[in-house]
């Protein structure tokens, strides 16, 4: 039996990124969002059971899809908003736009538009913390595309060679853009392979919450304790909405909405909503909803970065 | 004895370690003379870590470590490597602290050789990188100029990427610009450019023809001072030599910025525009000694008979 509190915490974050999701969707139209965006609707439920089980000094390294994880992570809310919309009180002053967000106050160490490269970062973060002594966790986050990269291959096995603190977050759900995953991998087998590197690796089916969460705090601690290096989860999930863009794709043919329409029904967010109670479960909702209407009051008011902002942070002269 | 340019770097990378809790990343750092004498022979729990063969990966695990702050020194032991290992490099450490104001300070070690070496280790690669804002780039060559180049480093908090040359590691020596009251020509040169164009300097001496010799070491920035455009002012002319490609390269890129600063004609000369075989006739190599010589004198000819016919 779950406790409440557990509940309404993993209920608020995800009802917390869907409705920002939603609103970004809803704005984006308007063009006042400067950059592309990469929804996480669908798929939110493997960044809050994740992250449920990390601690703030952990940290996290994300892929272009990242809003989810930047908000589960405890990135700010205003900050990301802001960010979106081009302004100056961006959490990147407005040079980075959505694929790039980062909170490193928060353990959001960054993410990047190019598949699989922050699963280096990761390793390497993970590495340098191993060699100091921390105790932080490092999670690398990336798609099934990622899996078919040189990139991704070369870390793991350094990881599991030096047996790093780290676990790695598979969050496959079914496509690189556009592709299907059975058009890219002759096997749908991902841990196997995983598994051949010398580290633990295991599927979490179906968006499962609960599962993700559970096997998470086991890896996460078990990790932390140093024994035994990195772990893998392949997490099957499944995308809602456009690859890129706020809109839904069924109509270009790549997939259907008969393959969408089991995710949508199994969706997490409305699974937890029925386990609270609902005078709860309201209170929960007002109060994300006055924070995001908040937020994007925020970014609407905030200034555009000045002309001499494109000349700061640069390198100084030898 | 003086310090070579391999003895410094070693010498640095070992208190580096030992004082600083920096790291050291490479492939086959231990495997063959420790990367030409550089690194010192000490184990991963003093900071040194032998990376499996990632060329996309490796890079990406320094710039994690770099942004723990170890000041990592990244090493790439054949230059023309980077055109795999630039991913993480140029997509991230030299974005970072522009776009999110969080610094990555990475050493690379970029390390160039040449003759026989085939189509991708060969030579220099050092202008691919200065096309990527976030990344300065210096190409030394003697001692004095690699430990001037590290203490930019640990003063600064950004990547930095170092155009080594196998040629310098030897090097126990400094080299002095070479500035004469009415040269005839002014050359400019880089990385083991450098040596060549000495060479060629003494021979168009023999001949009669004064050349003056500027040292590059800062390729990005890159410094336009008193002494070259005086240099290229009074002679009329001048060539930078490199020894990385010439189309698009760091040659053609300088002789643009000190053209224009100048106010004369500044040419380039680089290596040629096709892939280096491992066979000598197929070589790609540093513009020899005889074609530097060649190139200058192709050039004051045709100022003279520019002269002639466009009145000043």
């Amino acid at each position: 039996m779950r406790e409440q509190a557990f509940l309404e915490r993993l209920y608020r974050s995800l009802f917390r990124i869907r409705r920002v999701e939603e609103e970004i969707a809803e704005v984006y139209p308007a063009d006042k969002i400067q950059s592309p965006i990469h929804l996480s609707i669908g798929q939110e439920a493997i960044s809050v059971g994740v992250c449920e089980a990390l601690r703030p000094e952990d940290v996290v390294f994300g892929s272009y899809r990242s809003h989810a994880l930047y908000l589960a992570k405890g990135g700010d809310l205003k900050g990301m908003i802001a960010e979106l919309y081009g302004k100056a009180t961006g959490v990147a002053k407005g040079k980075a736009g959505s694929m790039h967000l980062i909170d490193a106050a928060h353990g959001v160490m960054g993410a990047s538009a190019v598949v699989a490269t922050t699963i280096p970062l990761a390793v390497g973060y993970a590495y340098a913390c191993q060699a100091q002594g921390k105790k932080s966790v490092v999670v690398s986050f990336f798609g099934d595309g990622a899996v078919e990269e040189g990139a991704f291959h070369e870390s793991v096995n350094f990881a599991a060679v030096k047996k790093l603190p780290i676990l790695f977050i598979c969050e496959n759900n079914g496509y690189a853009i556009l592709s299907p995953q059975k058009n890219r991998q002759a096997l749908d087998n991902i841990p196997e392979r995983i598994r051949a590197y010398g580290m633990p690796a295991e599927r979490i089916e179906a968006n499962d919450l609960f599962q993700t969460y559970d096997r998470s705090k086991e890896a996460v601690d078990r990790i932390r304790q140093g024994k035994g290096g990195p772990h893998f989860l392949e997490c099957r999930t499944y995308r809602w909405r456009d690859h890129v863009g706020p809109g839904e794709d069924f109509h270009l043919g790549y997939r259907t909405r008969a393959e969408a329409e089991p995710w949508m029904a199994g969706d997490p967010l409305a699974q937890m909503s029925a386990m609270l109670e609902p005078s709860a479960r309201q209170r929960l909702e007002q109060e994300v909803k006055a924070e995001i209407h908040e937020a994007f009051e925020f970014a609407e008011q905030s200034p555009f970065p000045d002309h001499e902002e494109l000349y700061t942070d640069v390198f100084r002269e030898p | 004895m003086a310090r070579t340019v391999a003895q410094t770097i070693k010498d640095v990378t070992r208190k580096h370690l030992e004082e600083n809790q920096g790291l050291f990343l490479g492939q086959c750092v231990a495997a063959v003379g420790w990367i030409g004498g550089t690194v010192p022979e000490m184990t991963e729990q003093e900071g040194i870590v032998e990376l499996p063969a990632a060329d996309v990966a490796g890079p990406g695990i320094a710039v994690g470590a770099a942004l723990v702050g170890r000041r990592p020194i990244f090493t790439i032991r054949y230059q023309g490597f980077m055109w795999y290992n630039a991913a993480s490099l140029l997509n991230y450490a030299a974005k970072s602290k522009e776009m999110w104001g969080i610094p990555c300070p990475i050493f690379v070690r970029a390390i160039a050789m040449e003759g026989g070496v085939g189509p991708v280790a060969s030579n220099c690669h050092h202008g691919m990188v200065m096309r990527m804002p976030g990344m300065p780039v210096a190409a030394p060559m003697t001692p004095e100029e690699w430990l001037s180049v590290w203490d930019w480093f640990m003063s600064h908090d950004d990547p930095l990427y170092v155009s080594e040359h196998r040629r310098s590691f030897l090097i126990d020596y400094e080299m002095e610009p070479r500035i004469h009251r009415r040269a005839d020509f002014s050359l400019l040169a880089i990385s083991a450019a450098r040596l060549n164009a000495l060479e060629a300097v003494k021979l168009l001496e023999k001949e009669g023809i004064v050349c003056d010799l500027i040292h590059l070491l800062w390729l990005k920035p890159f410094p336009v001072t008193p002494v070259m455009l005086e240099s290229l002012r009074s002679a009329g002319q001048g060539l930078v030599v490199d020894s990385d490609f010439e189309i698009a390269g760091a040659s053609r890129s300088i002789a643009y910025e000190l053209m224009h600063a100048a106010g004369v004609p500044v040419h380039a000369l680089g290596l040629e525009d096709r892939t280096s075989g491992f066979a000598p006739q197929c070589d790609n190599p540093t513009p020899p000694v005889g074609k530097i010589v060649r190139r200058v004198k192709e050039l004051l000819t045709s100022r003279s008979s520019l002269k002639k016919v466009v009145p000043t």
